[in-house]
């Protein structure tokens, strides 16, 4: 139980290197530049996550769903990858909505 | 500090990043992808509430309702889209700044790359 959540994220972030993959909607359309947006966007969704735990607004709940492991006070590892699929899924449906049409070239 | 004024000082950077982002899309010639972002701001609208709401019925995460607006669509408290919103401006915007240029013009992705082929 205590790596449910864990693998439900994994699960979840193979679906989006399938689909980036597939359709050359992000790391396949510019690694360079989206391994810049995931790490800046991880790091930066990382900070608001501390500043909101510090302050007390929020916290984590007490589940056997997630491994206990914490990368700092109140922050799961879980969260880590939670953040990296937000990441992907928001430029994978971008680079969807801007991908290249099928076309013949003259 | 509550939680919503924790969130608007957070995307002070973010709205600064959409601003240059703007900025050089415009030096570029190029038109900003109004629909994709519209798209894509509706697909983590859904994405969001739904687990948002799973989280927090699963007991993932809690929150000091002191601190929040108690205005909430299921279980999720509204400030959570911040973070939703803040990726759909700030993740397409940084890309714009450090992608090739060439990526960035809709309908025309991997454009370089054709033409590298050919």
């Amino acid at each position: 139980m205590g790596i449910l959540y864990l693998t439900a994220l994994l699960l979840s972030l193979g679906g989006q290197v399938l689909m980036d993959h597939r359709f050359r909607l992000f790391f396949w359309r510019d690694a360079r530049a989206a391994t810049v947006v995931v790490v800046v966007g991880v790091l930066f969704f990382l900070a608001w996550d501390v500043a909101g735990i510090t302050l007390g607004i929020f916290f984590r709940g007490v589940t056997d769903l997630m491994t206990g492991v914490l990368v700092a006070p109140e922050l799961p590892l879980e969260e880590v990858f939670f953040l990296t699929l937000l990441c992907y899924v928001t430029m994978n449906t971008v680079g969807w909505f801007t991908r290249r049409r099928a076309e013949v070239q003259a | 500090m509550t939680y919503l004024a924790l969130n608007a000082l957070f995307f002070v950077p973010v709205a600064v990043l959409a601003l240059l982002a703007l900025r050089v899309q415009r030096r570029r010639g190029r038109p900003v992808p109004w629909a994709a972002l519209a798209g894509t701001g509706l697909v983590l609208l859904v994405a969001t509430t739904v687990f948002d709401n799973v989280l927090i019925a699963l007991d993932i995460v809690d929150y000091d309702h002191d601190l929040t607006l108690g205005l909430r669509v299921g279980l999720a408290p509204v400030e959570d889209y911040a973070y939703s919103l803040a990726a759909l401006v700030g993740l397409p915007s940084l890309w714009v700044l450090v992608a090739r240029p060439a990526t960035t013009v809709p309908g025309h992705e991997g454009d370089d790359l054709v033409t590298a082929s050919q």
